[in-house]
């Protein structure tokens, strides 16, 4: 019987330099339903959604809305073709009203140019009501929690005619009972208003709860779509990690020594929930997880470039007082950040002042002079060692190197420090596959020479490939650690979404 | 008032924004009360005239001030505008009174008309390096600063133009009301009505709070920002050409230093400099009715009138400290 | 993604030069230009004139350039000038102090205490308050002149304090200008030395180009900027020792009319408001040809308010270029 479908996505591909990001993607969407859309980080949901909603321009394929041809070049056209996202980061204006917000595109006007506010207070109102929000159309955005706040988004939606909302990780600033509220709304939306819902999340337990139908991608792919009644937990994830683990990481002879890297109870605000880990000389240790589980935050923690509400850290049998970065690298750690290009790398100076970031304090001689000949000698010895492609490091801006390059200055900094604990928050992220494999050397090299990493990363195989064990966070604690022996891509991925894999 | 904040709780992190709130009518009240015990004709009716005749023109400006604060700019050019708005109204009275039609009231429509349009000039030129070029407020007013002095200076010769004719309107009044007073208080009115009831102040409001979001929704960030430039250069011109008539000689340092005053009397009454907030009724009002009340406070007391200017670099700078203290407790 | 290639002939070597020295360019230009055009500029007397103004805001823009490095501004050096030049001219004129050996030593120390005080309220104001550099300043500096008047008022009969030790005079020129312009020339080198081959100038722009990757790096992000505020004092407070020299008084209006060419001076020689790039030797670059404008626009016999016009237009110039390049640079990735 051939469904209605509200929305057609035939053969979407995308490519961002030059690596392709979604390959061939055939979604056609039913009107009215609740479609789920699940996969790991990078699986390529994100980036589909944006396509749809105007933000990037496809490569190929095409978009077929409501029966005719969809090419949005801007969020504005796909909001008013009737496609409403609501992110994570909500649209409001804390210093408005509620009315206000909603209205603040189009605000109704009167005599004088005056804003019609009991036109729109009704109206707001008559909305607010129904999807019972607990605010007065008069009060500030800024004084409402984020619940009631993204009831207020998702009221701007209906209220311009939405036919089709699409909801990315709604869940993860919410309370329990304000996430009972989102989905009794959502299921309003859905049976009263006959919007078509996209509900993009990797909390299985909602999805199952929620949609009629669950699409999985996975690597760029739309690896399946079924009636949610034809599927269960484990079909789902097998479906997300089910790849061939093709890839060769290299191998290193080394060992593993004694604990010399303890965390007892971290705590951050609700991302971090009482986080406790050891760590040895000589081991790689991952640690996965999905988004919002807490990974970034934790290791962010662990180094002072945030503050832990709670929570000791020991080192090679010492107990650290403060926890800043200076702190940190004096007894000799070392860290990675996420982004490399806000905290990472000094983007308009040339590579070797980048090079030298971390270590210029210890090459310097009378009266705080910086020896130039050693931190020259110091950043060649850096480009020599790592392999990283530039013509000239003295002159040379860093953000002219290619992505593979940039990272890999990032760990030159560190490297020369010569650290004895390695903290790496997704290293090989935006980086080709020859520098990739380059890094993972790196990074055996460090631990065979005995100094210990904790490596964060959404990438499930190269953790498989390089770590020693893998940790799993979920929902802001450890919920599972790994030995190489017991690698099993549905169980990490399980216990990443929350479960108790075996 | 259109919107209204839930019950403030009495924690100290709510305690200090409603202070800040309040804060400047108690400081206002004990300037007032310290300066009458001072000076017995501090508290006349005549005196109190006086404060709100010299607050007036500077208090027009406060009110464009505002807008160019709510977006998160500034316009440090206020100060210069004046200046050569009275430069150039100055040359044209003498031209009219050469032509022998000065006094009349086409001289005087043309005259206002000269203040409006060139203090509009210099707004949209801040606005488009601002919103169309995106130089940094700061170095952008800088600049239109001393353009607009060396042109004013290059134009009056560096001398004095003496404009006692301005002195009807600006020293006029009926009913015992100062005609400034009424100009102020009624702008102050209108202004305040376009930022709190019309889409356009609402709009620059979302663009101080957030202006990424503001683009995304679709509001036209860089032609609001514009038109906020403009409203303040406009509004500059007209404050400089009353207050030329009320000092009747515009020399060379003549608005010196007002936009300082312009932006103190602003932060006062309950603009952040960091955006999204702004009060025009009764914040711009009570700003510089503060700022004034202090000057002639002082003068009556004797005092040094160098006093003035520590009291009031001390009072901005509490006021900043707390705009800035209740500006990171909030989003950051 | 490619990587640039890097400009190692001749030619491309060249080019690179002339950009980042364009302002040295300017300045030969404007100076050769002044000697073919402007009468009486070879001469002796205005050579000297030249380099005496040119001190007079070197030190306090140099120091000042600290300060812009980091992406701020420092509105307060003008009060410190004035500050300093009222308490220190009492110091030595009508302190218990004044007529005794120490009037001198002590007049200097207040001076540049009073530099480092002031810088000292802007660094914690801006670390610890978390207040934007260009207010805390501006209060300070609204403060600091109005303070400096009302003492002004208070020990003097006439708007400024007289009766100085004459030989401090020689610090202003009096005998000569090889004293303050070695003065001025050996600051401006220490400067340059701190800030080019120190390990604290290297953190100035490493905190002024990113300080969130500072920070994550290691470096000390608060002192950093706490002590560039102060440095900007301090050299504001050796200004004020060398102005109140060449006046011969404590002048509590002292630096009325300078500020613009000191913000002018630093951006025109071609060190970026947004921090992290700039130099000592461009700022100098910049005062000397701020001085020369000022200098040739009074030759030729231009009215001397002209040049505010074209003060104002140099910066917006500068600002603009500094703009653009930026852009260019997002752009070519």
């Amino acid at each position: 019987m051939p469904a209605d479908n509200v929305l057609t996505l035939r053969n979407i591909t995308k490519s961002f330099f030059g690596a392709q990001v979604l390959h061939g993607i055939d979604l056609a969407v039913r009107r009215g339903e609740v479609l789920g859309l699940v996969g790991e980080n990078g699986a390529g949901k994100s980036t589909l959604m944006n396509v749809l909603g105007g933000v990037v321009p496809r490569d190929g394929g095409s978009i077929e809305l409501k029966g005719s041809a969809f090419e949005p070049t801007s969020p504005r056209d796909a909001l008013k073709a009737g496609i409403a996202f609501i992110h994570q980061e909500l649209s409001l204006f804390s210093n408005l009203t509620v009315a206000e917000n909603i209205f603040i595109d189009e605000l109704p006007t009167g005599p004088l140019w005056s804003v019609q506010y009991e036109q729109m207070r009704a109206k707001a109102q008559e909305y607010i009501g129904a999807f019972g929000v607990e605010a007065s159309p008069v009060t500030k955005i800024g004084s409402l929690p984020m619940g009631v706040r993204q009831t207020v988004e998702i009221t701007k939606a209906v209220i311009k005619n939405a036919e089709i909302i699409i909801f990315d990780e709604p869940t993860t600033s919410l309370s329990q009972k304000e996430k009972e509220s989102l989905f009794k709304l959502i299921e309003r939306l859905h049976h009263e208003y006959g919007i078509t819902i996209i509900y993009i999340s990797h909390i299985l337990e909602d999805v199952f709860a929620l949609c009629d139908r669950i699409a999985v991608l996975r690597d760029g792919h739309l690896v399946g779509v079924d009636e949610t009644g034809r599927l269960d937990k484990p079909a789902v994830i097998r479906m997300m990690v089910g790849r061939d683990l093709s890839q060769v990481y290299p191998k290193v002879e080394k060992t593993v020594g004694d604990v010399v890297y303890e965390a007892r109870n971290v705590v951050q605000g609700r991302a971090v929930q009482g986080v406790s880990l050891e760590l040895r000389t000589g081991e790689i240790v991952g640690l996965f997880g999905l988004m919002g589980a807490g990974r970034t935050e934790l290791v962010r923690c662990l180094f002072g470039v945030d503050r832990m509400d709670s929570g000791e850290i020991t080192f090679r049998g010492r107990r650290l007082r403060s926890i800043t970065p200076e702190a940190c690298i004096r007894q000799g750690m070392a860290f990675v950040t996420e982004d490399r290009r806000q905290e990472g790398l000094f983007m308009p100076k040339p590579v070797k002042d980048n090079l030298v970031a971390v270590g210029l304090r210890h090459m310097t001689g009378l009266l705080g002079m910086v020896k130039r000949p050693q931190e020259s000698a110091e950043a060649a010895k850096a480009v020599g060692n790592l392999g990283i492609r530039v013509q000239d490091p003295e002159r040379q801006q860093a953000k002219s190197l290619s992505g593979g390059n940039q990272q890999k200055v990032v760990l030159g900094k560190w490297i020369s420090q010569q650290p004895t604990m390695f903290i790496l928050d997704e290293p090989t992220r935006g980086v080709d596959v020859g520098a990739k494999h380059e890094i993972y050397e790196i990074i055996n090299g460090m631990a065979k020479r005995g100094a210990t990493v904790l490596f964060v990363s959404s990438e499930m195989e190269e953790l498989m490939g390089v770590c020693d064990r893998i940790l799993v966070m979920h929902r802001g604690q450890i919920i599972g650690s790994l030995e190489r022996s017991e690698y099993h891509q549905e169980r990490i991925m399980s216990l990443a979404l929350g479960g108790r894999g075996r | 008032m259109e919107s209204v904040t839930t019950l403030p709780r009495l924690g100290s992190r709510k305690l200090l924004p409603l202070l800040y709130q309040y804060g400047i009518y108690i400081v206002l009240g004990v300037m007032i009360v310290y300066f009458s015990t001072t000076n017995p004709n501090f508290l006349s009716v005549r005196n109190a005239m006086i404060i709100l005749q010299q607050a007036a023109p500077i208090g027009i400006g406060v009110i464009g001030m505002a807008f160019v604060l709510v977006v998160a700019g500034i316009d440090i050019s206020v100060g210069q505008n004046m200046f050569l708005v009275a430069v150039l109204v100055g040359i044209a009275m003498r031209s009219m009174e050469a032509a022998g039609y000065l006094g009349t009231v086409r001289s005087f429509v043309i005259i206002y008309a000269i203040a409006l349009c060139v203090g509009a000039l210099l707004g949209i030129v801040n606005g488009l390096l601002v919103a169309r070029f995106r130089l940094v407020p700061f170095i952008a007013t800088l600049a239109t600063m001393g353009i607009a002095r060396g042109v004013a200076l290059i134009a009056s010769n560096s001398k004095v133009a003496f404009v006692p004719k301005l002195g009807v309107v600006s020293n006029g009044a009926i009913g015992g009301i100062p005609y400034v007073v009424i100009i102020l208080v009624v702008l102050a009115i209108v202004f305040d009505y376009v930022l709190r009831r019309t889409p356009y102040g609402r709009q620059v409001m979302a663009i101080g709070a957030d202006s990424v979001a503001a683009q995304k929704v679709g509001i036209r960030v860089d032609r609001d920002v514009l038109i906020a430039y403009l409203i303040c250069g406009t509004l500059a011109g007209l404050g400089g050409v009353l207050s030329a008539g009320q000092v009747g000689a515009v020399a060379v340092y003549f608005a010196d230093g007002n936009e300082f005053l312009v932006i103190s009397a602003a932060v006062l009454g309950g603009t952040s400099l960091f955006g999204g907030k702004a009060s025009i009724l009764p914040g711009a009002l009570i700003g510089i009715l503060l700022v004034t009340t202090i000057v002639n406070g002082m003068t009556m007391m004797n005092a040094s009138p160098y006093a003035y200017k520590i009291v009031r670099g001390g009072i901005i700078f509490l006021a900043v400290m707390v705009d800035s203290l209740n500006y990171k407790g909030e989003l950051r | 993604m490619e990587t640039m290639t890097a400009k190692t002939s001749t030619l491309g070597r060249l080019r690179r030069f002339a950009l980042s020295e364009s302002i040295l360019l300017l300045l030969l230009l404007m100076f050769g230009g002044a000697a073919l055009f402007a009468p009486g500029f070879l001469s002796l007397f205005n050579i000297k004139n030249l380099l005496l103004q040119s001190v007079d805001i070197m030190v306090v823009s140099v120091g000042m350039t600290f300060v812009l490095l980091n992406g701020g501004i420092d509105f307060s050096c003008v009060a410190v000038l004035a500050l300093g030049s009222v308490f220190g001219a009492w110091t030595m004129a009508d302190s218990p102090l004044a007529h005794t050996p120490m009037a001198i030593p002590a007049g200097i120390l207040v001076m540049v205490g009073i530099g480092l005080l002031v810088g000292a309220i802007n660094g914690l104001s801006v670390v610890v308050l978390k207040m934007p550099s260009f207010i805390a300043t501006l209060a300070t500096m609204m403060v600091g002149s109005g303070v400096a008047v009302w003492f002004a008022s208070l020990v003097a009969e006439k708007a400024s304090i007289i009766g100085l030790p004459e030989s401090f005079f020689i610090l202003g020129g009096d005998q000569g200008i090889l004293l303050p312009v070695a003065i001025v020339l050996v600051l401006a080198l220490l400067a340059h030395w701190l800030l080019s081959t120190t390990l604290f100038g290297r953190w100035v722009y490493a905190v002024g180009t990113n300080p969130r990757a500072a920070f994550v790096s290691g470096m000390p992000v608060k002192r950093t900027v706490f002590l560039l505020m102060v440095l900007s004092g301090v050299f504001a407070g050796i200004q004020s020792v060398l102005a109140t020299a060449r006046n011969q008084a404590g002048i509590p209006s002292l630096g009325d009319r300078v500020f613009i060419d000191i913000v002018a001076s630093i951006i025109i020689g071609g060190t970026s408001v947004f921090g992290g790039s700039g130099s000592v030797i461009k700022t100098v670059y910049g005062v000397l040809f701020i001085t020369l404008l000022n200098n040739v626009v009074n030759l030729l016999g231009i009215e001397w308010y002209v040049i505010s016009l074209i003060k104002g237009i140099l910066v917006l110039t500068a600002a603009f270029i500094d703009v653009f390049s930026k852009r260019v640079d997002l752009v070519q990735r």
